[in-house]
């Protein structure tokens, strides 16, 4: 098992994501027979009807084992939500052994992907996206002093929160994806 | 880094038998959401093998209690061998999951979440004469709210799995 489950990263801490202690928001370890495509088209769906913009940031393909190819890709979604906040959201896909396997699902054949996937989803509230107010030494700390006084509860109690239920959301599609038994989501209703 | 105070360290629950996975790991989210608690999931860990699932969750719900304390849950949810099995119910076929489960519970009392007595040594001492000298009864108090959330939420598991014993 240990070569399924990995520890998580740990980011570099900054105001905007503090609240999540700098680790991932959530993450996914599966080891098993799914359905790679429709994870990949689940994602992309989903960032492009709630407006995010969407990149690739990362692809890397390696030959990996004899059982399998490696992948790694990174994911961002970002949205704007006001001149001020944007949200970000990173999804790091690392896949080790994975081959094509046909399994015969309802009567019918059917292409799906064997292999361990690891996802880690991280979610960032970042503010002042536009960069105004680091132009000069002044601006810089004041908005420093605003965003630790001033604007804290407010960013901590709505966008901050908003964005830590929404990825939990967007785990939960991938799980129900995947096929996996721990799919529900009670804070579903949640923003 | 917060003080973290153990105050349920470890407890275990183990059964074997006839449940459903999704719905047992539904209750625990399901609890933390009636109780008001934030949820955090550590691991979701899933594995399937040729003698059945092997499934790893780990719910953290947090709660804020004050800017100083913060309830900390840790529920370490093992499931081993966990197939599909046809039950009949109520003149119904349905399907079940039949497999071990072992729950690990963890009540935490966290202190200074929020870093502030901790980055001076003068601060650092102010804390502990605070919490050893004037803070104990609230700290009595939010460690017993702990210990009966843990244990409220370790009943609500035996309360579900109880019901799917006589299966």
């Amino acid at each position: 098992m240990s070569n399924v489950y990995q520890p998580p990263k740990k980011v570099p801490k900054n105001a905007a994501n503090e609240n999540f202690d700098g680790y991932s928001v959530a993450r996914i370890a599966y080891k098993g027979v799914f359905d790679w495509d429709a994870v990949y088209k689940y994602v992309m769906e989903w960032f492009s009807e709630r407006k995010y913009e969407f990149d690739e940031d990362d692809y890397k393909h390696k030959e990996g084992t004899k059982i399998g190819i490696e992948e790694e890709l990174k994911w961002k979604g970002n949205r704007k939500i006001n001149a001020y906040y944007r949200y970000f959201i990173t999804i790091e896909v690392h896949s080790w052994d994975m081959r094509r396997v046909e399994v015969i699902e309802n009567g019918k054949k059917k292409k799906l992907w064997k292999g361990r996937i690891l996802m880690e989803f991280y979610a960032e509230v970042k503010a002042d996206w536009q960069g105004i107010w680091k132009n000069g030494p002044l601006a810089f700390e004041l908005k420093k002093f605003v965003d630790q006084y001033v604007h804290r509860p407010e960013r901590n109690a709505v966008w901050v929160d908003r964005l830590y239920y929404i990825t939990y959301k967007l785990q939960a599609g991938v799980r129900e994806i995947l096929k996996m038994e721990s799919k529900n989501n009670a804070h579903e209703h949640r923003w | 880094m917060a003080e973290r105070d153990f105050v349920v360290n470890g407890e275990t629950l183990t059964y074997e038998g006839i449940f459903r996975a999704s719905e047992l790991l539904d209750t625990i989210d399901q609890w933390t959401k009636r109780m008001h608690y934030d949820k955090k999931e550590s691991k979701a860990l899933e594995v399937v093998k040729a003698d059945g699932k092997h499934i790893e969750v780990m719910y953290e719900p947090w709660k804020d209690i004050t800017s100083y304390a913060q309830k900390n849950l840790s529920v370490r949810v093992i499931m081993h061998g966990v197939k599909d099995v046809n039950v009949r119910k109520d003149g119904h076929n349905v399907v079940m999951n039949q497999g071990k489960v072992k729950v690990i519970f963890y009540g935490i009392l966290k202190t200074d979440w929020e870093h502030r007595w901790e980055n001076k040594p003068m601060m650092f001492f102010l804390r502990s004469l605070y919490n050893k000298f004037f803070y104990n009864g609230y700290v009595k108090g939010w460690r017993s709210e702990i210990k009966s959330d843990t244990h409220a939420l370790k009943n609500a598991i035996k309360a579900y799995l109880n019901l799917n014993r006589y299966r």
